[in-house]
């Protein structure tokens, strides 16, 4: 799964002596940026309910899909972008309809969660498949403009991926920290059950939990599309970033997974430059490997916890 | 009973462990002698429990050693058996060194491994037949019986080959009968296979212990002493029914035995108050174990204020989860202000105000002490000098104490279902807490260990 | 009849994955997303030995035998540290790496099978051919059908025997309760090393299998799709039990033929039995979560 818009980064980069250094690290920032936009997206569900919401890989393909084909039947790109993230939300709360809520009342394992929503990757992806083809897309026609400040290039779209991506963050952590909807999630997050205990209707703040993440994962597929292009099988990579980035900032709260995302970002966008692409998903699941044995509770988790016990 | 003070099989010097700061053995040293029956007492989070789990190999101490010359077993408070294997699979697995567990000799070797099978099967069948249980032999781990369940876990056990065995409340949840043939086959199992037990009791079955007990040791602030056994103080009880009565209009208690040694005591405190909960005809199952396997009925009126004593797993907590509707019942139905609510899950329960504080785990660990607050529609400030002190940073005891307030304070809670509330407090403490729920007005049913409190 | 060989040489293949998936999933209680790493593995571990090894049919699947078993334990060992969702992660990374190395191990310089090119990368291995026998190549269909069926059914005598054993019966009660088996002096740690290694292995041998019928390999048998699928054949045909993993290889193989019957299209069919399958997965965890014919329920 390499990445073939970074064979494009490294001449760009290569191309540019001085700054070199200031230039890998915008790029690594602007990949980062959407890696944390999709780790925020999966935690905001998994931190809630503990589901490993892997149907979000669909969305984000679905959402990328629905832009390109609202702005083909004539609509302007903003009302195309609008009908997209209403279509990812929609579709995240179904699955939290049909899938999630059912399991939850019967109780069952994260497991079982996790099949339920492998499933519903499958069936999204296909559909994308089926209506849309398999063969690779864009969103943007032609190259894209470019901004130069210096020596630094950056395109239109990566510098709408990182200022999007950090808006959105900074809307939840308000919206999180500030309002009282925003602590009763939190609450959800912290002690779910004591939340059921004090009468809080907990099958809707889950909902809410898909409805967020749907919202932001689309808006991280559509941006992703913009950039780099997308297939209907770009999904799964995406999640598996975000999922690393989750582990590797700490699983344990929302900015966890963000910093995690910044930082998988940089160190990626480093191998490209310093080694090669093909190399990239394999240093990726090494720190993965690194983090999951030394420091399973993250960047932000603090120490590992000894002795799991029952 | 002979104490046979030969050889020492365990014995542990300076174990210490501390969980997030909270030191709960601090001192520990013991020498363990074989054919010794020991009685572990001590207070509910006296480390009786953490103790067990070092010994056994199941938690690190954070300082110590200790060193044995035998195979260590043990038992769990909740039995578990292997859910899915028969009760003859139960014991047949603890057998060592079997060869049909390496699987190139499954493979390899299958017909030796095959015969060591059944002879291992008919061995197996044996001990079971001795034991009467014969016939149950093929009954699967998730439908035993309490009483049998704690058989063959013991029995699984010794099968290991342990000859010292940790047996963690093997009386709790048993009737009178039941607890009788345990202490039987207690006695007979020590006598047969010469072995050491540690045994961890609550104060009720201390007396039923003692009847084989040799020795006995006591934890108490994290070091352990070797001593006498104390009896259940009944006359300590008294100082709760004093303060019941106090408050009881008419200065009369309205008392209901439970099945299973419980005792429910209510102070009605307003004149002409009308039920708001009503429990009828309960039995509550965790998963496919019977936690109340017998009916229980009660009713509480306005105002009155209740205390539900009982043993240690008895079922305390299982009930008001189930209350609440954390728990499914097998039987039965839970009336809120006449009307029926059995179907009804948690939320909407809690909406109608019904409020479950549960013994731990109530706190939102990340949000600070304020929001804490704001989460349980308190208005006032609680412990306001650590408002904005995260709740997970907190003491054991703050953490207790802004739990139990925000439930008192709680403008939407009518009906408070508390979940030992006075566990670990000390004199003063547990005063103002009595104060604190004489001053409430809410309906308030309290549930406490038999036999332990002050 | 050939299209009946065809299909049995597909249900011998699925059926070995099946079964040891079923060890691993049913039987210790892992979820892992690895296992067609391990197909990979058998399928290149067979194709570079019969192409740039020099080896015979049966030595080189005893080869893919061996590299499924020794690798598996790149998915064992992270189990001593983590459990439940860490090791689906960590699975993760693992179908990650190997896919990573099928995809990259490439040099178009140099020979393949050396060194600095083990897997030709994105070109995959062509010209695999059939396996011989005893001297005999089994160029017919009806040959081939016969070894994969006979294969299967070693591969299912083997588990059989195992499941069976007290060694099946141990691996039961750790997934039931693993604190209480550690505590009764049983080696956890060991016997999920000992059942990774089996089920790791089978699945290399399925993939030996399939190189030598399909004669073109590449990267993409070891596809986190694949995983994926693999998981969704036992969970809808069941595990736990023998009968459950042969259900689920029936089931993955007979939808396509479902599908043609119905006349659906062959472009789409291929999307449609993905799609099916995703539909499967989520009405069978909601409404039988043991599978069409298994014992045990994730839950």
């Amino acid at each position: 799964m390499p990445a073939p818009a970074s064979v494009g980064m490294e001449r760009l980069c290569r191309n540019e002596d001085r700054g070199a250094i200031v230039q890998i690290l915008f790029n690594g920032l602007c990949n980062g940026a959407l890696i944390a936009l999709l780790a925020m997206a999966f935690v905001v569900v998994y931190l809630p309910t503990k589901v490993f919401y892997i149907a979000l890989a669909g969305i984000y393909v679905l959402a990328a899909y629905l832009t390109k084909q609202l702005m083909a039947w004539g609509l302007p790109w903003p009302v195309a972008v609008v009908g997209a993230l209403a279509a990812g939300i929609g579709v995240s709360l179904l699955c939290d309809l049909l899938n999630h809520r059912p399991l939850e009342r019967k109780r069952s394992s994260m497991g079982a969660h996790m099949i339920s929503s492998l499933g519903s990757y499958m069936i999204l992806v296909q559909v994308v498949a089926l209506v849309w083809g398999n063969d690779p897309q864009v969103l943007k026609t032609g190259i894209g403009g470019v901004l130069r400040a210096g020596g630094l290039v950056m395109a239109h779209s990566q510098i709408a991926a990182l200022l999007v991506s950090l808006l959105l963050v900074a809307v939840f952590f308000s919206w999180l920290k500030c309002s009282d909807l925003g602590l009763r999630f939190r609450g959800l997050a912290d002690n779910p059950v004591e939340m059921e205990l004090l009468g809080y209707d907990t099958d809707n703040l889950r909902t809410l939990a898909f409805g967020i993440s749907g919202f932001l994962g689309s808006a991280a597929g559509i941006l992703n599309a913009y950039d780099l292009g997308f297939d209907p099988n770009i999904g799964m990579s995406a999640v598996m970033l975000a999922i690393v980035a989750t582990i590797i900032g700490g699983r344990g709260t929302f900015i966890g997974p963000v910093i995690g995302g910044l930082l998988l970002g940089i160190v990626r966008s480093q191998v490209v430059w310093h080694a090669s692409a093909r190399w990239q998903d394999a240093i990726t699941f090494f720190i993965l490997a690194v983090f999951l044995l030394c420091r399973p509770n993250g960047i932000v988790g603090g120490e590992r916890r000894l002795e799991a016990n029952e | 009973m002979q104490t046979n003070d030969r050889e020492v099989v365990l014995e542990a010097e300076g174990l210490a462990k501390s969980f997030g700061g909270n030191a709960v053995l601090t001192d520990v040293n013991f020498k363990l002698h074989r054919g010794e029956v020991v009685l572990l007492q001590g207070a509910n989070g006296s480390g009786k429990t953490t103790l067990l789990n070092i010994l056994t190999g199941n938690l690190k101490p954070d300082g110590g050693t200790m060193r044995k010359s035998a195979t260590l077993g043990r038992t769990w408070q909740d039995v578990r058996l292997f859910a899915s294997q028969t009760l003859s699979d139960n014991i047949a697995t603890a057998t060592p060194k079997q060869p049909g567990e390496n699987p190139l000799k499954a493979l390899f070797l299958a017909w030796k491994a095959r015969r060591e099978e059944r002879r291992n099967a008919a061995e197996v069948a044996d001990i079971l037949a001795k034991m009467g249980l014969a016939d149950r032999s093929a009954v699967f781990g998730s439908n035993a019986k309490i009483a049998e369940a704690k058989f063959v876990a013991m029995v699984r056990a010794i099968r290991v080959g342990a000859k010292v065995l940790f047996l963690d409340e093997p009386l709790a949840g048993l009737d009178h009968a039941e607890t009788e043939t345990v202490l039987t086959t207690l006695r007979a199992l020590v006598k047969k296979y010469g072995l050491t037990l540690v045994v961890i009791e609550h104060a009720l079955n201390i007396p039923k212990i003692l009847q084989i007990a040799t020795t006995v040791w006591t934890l108490k602030d994290g070091k352990l002493s070797v001593g006498t056994a104390d009896t259940a103080d009944e006359a300590a009880g008294g100082e709760l029914r004093t303060w019941l009565k106090s408050l009881a209009a008419g200065g009369a208690l309205i008392e209901t035995g439970l099945p299973g040694g419980a005792h429910l005591t209510i102070a009605t405190r307003q004149a002409d108050a009308q039920p708001v909960l009503a429990v009828t005809n309960y039995k509550v199952n965790r998963g496919a174990r019977p936690v109340i396997a017998e009916p229980i009925s009660f009713a509480l009126k306005e105002g009155d204020i209740a205390i539900l004593e009982a043993p240690n797993g008895w079922g305390k907590s299982t009930l008001l989860e189930s209350i609440a509707g954390l728990v499914p019942a097998v039987a039965g139905k839970v009336e809120l202000q006449g009307e029926d609510v059995t179907a009804l899950p948690v939320w909407k329960r809690a909406r109608k105000g019904l409020r479950l504080n549960r013994a731990a785990g109530t706190l939102f660990t990340q949000a600070t002490v304020q929001e804490n607050a704001r989460l349980n529609h308190v208005t006032e400030p609680i412990l306001p000098a650590l408002s904005s002190r995260k709740a997970g940073s907190l003491s054991g005891g703050e953490s207790r104490r802004l739990s139990f307030e925000a439930v008192l304070n709680n403008p939407e809670a009518k009906i408070l279902m508390l979940d030992e509330p006075f566990q670990a407090l000390d004199i003063t403490e547990s005063a103002r807490v009595r104060r604190s729920l004489s001053n409430s007005q809410k309906t308030i049913l309290v549930t406490v260990p038999r036999g332990r409190y002050i | 009849m050939n299209y009946v060989f065809h299909l049995l040489i597909y249900f011998g293949v699925y059926a070995i994955l099946a079964m040891g998936l079923n060890l691993v999933v049913g039987y210790c209680g892992l979820l892992t997303l690895a296992h067609a790493g391990y197909f990979a593995v058998g399928a290149y571990a067979y194709a570079l030995g019969t192409l740039a090894w020099g080896m015979d049919s049966i030595s080189a699947l005893l080869l893919a035998f061996a590299a499924g078993g020794v690798l598996s334990l790149l998915t064992s060992l992270p189990t001593w540290r983590l459990k439940g969702d860490y090791f689906v992660m960590a699975s993760m990374a693992v179908q990650v790496l190997i896919y990573s190395a099928a995809y990259n191990w490439v040099n178009s310089e140099a020979p393949l099978g050396s060194l600095s090119n083990l897997t030709n990368g994105p070109f995959g291995i062509a010209g695999v051919s059939r396996p011989v026998i005893f001297g005999c190549k089994l160029t017919s269909l009806g040959a081939m059908a016969a070894y994969s069926l006979i294969v299967a059914a070693i591969c299912m005598g083997v588990c059989h025997l195992l499941q069976t054993a007290p060694w099946g019966r141990t691996l039961k009660c750790m997934r039931d309760d693993e604190l209480a088996t550690k505590n009764l002096g049983k080696n956890v740690q060991l016997l999920k090393v000992q059942s990774l290694s089996v089920a790791c292995a089978l699945a290399a041998v399925a993939g030996a299998i399939y190189a030598s019928y399909t004669s073109y390999i590449d990267p993409s048998l070891a596809s986190m799709d694949q995983s994926i699928l693999l998981l969704s054949m036992i969970f809808v045909g069941g595990m736990g039990n023998l009968k459950g993993p042969l259900a689920g290889a029936a089931i993955l193989l007979l939808i396509p033929e479902v599908l043609r019957f119905m006349n659906i299209p062959d472009a789409v069919a291929a999307e449609i039995r993905v799609m099916l399958y995703g539909l499967m997965l989520v009405l069978i965890v909601r409404f039988k979560p043991e599978g069409v014919a298994g014992d045990y329920k994730v839950n």
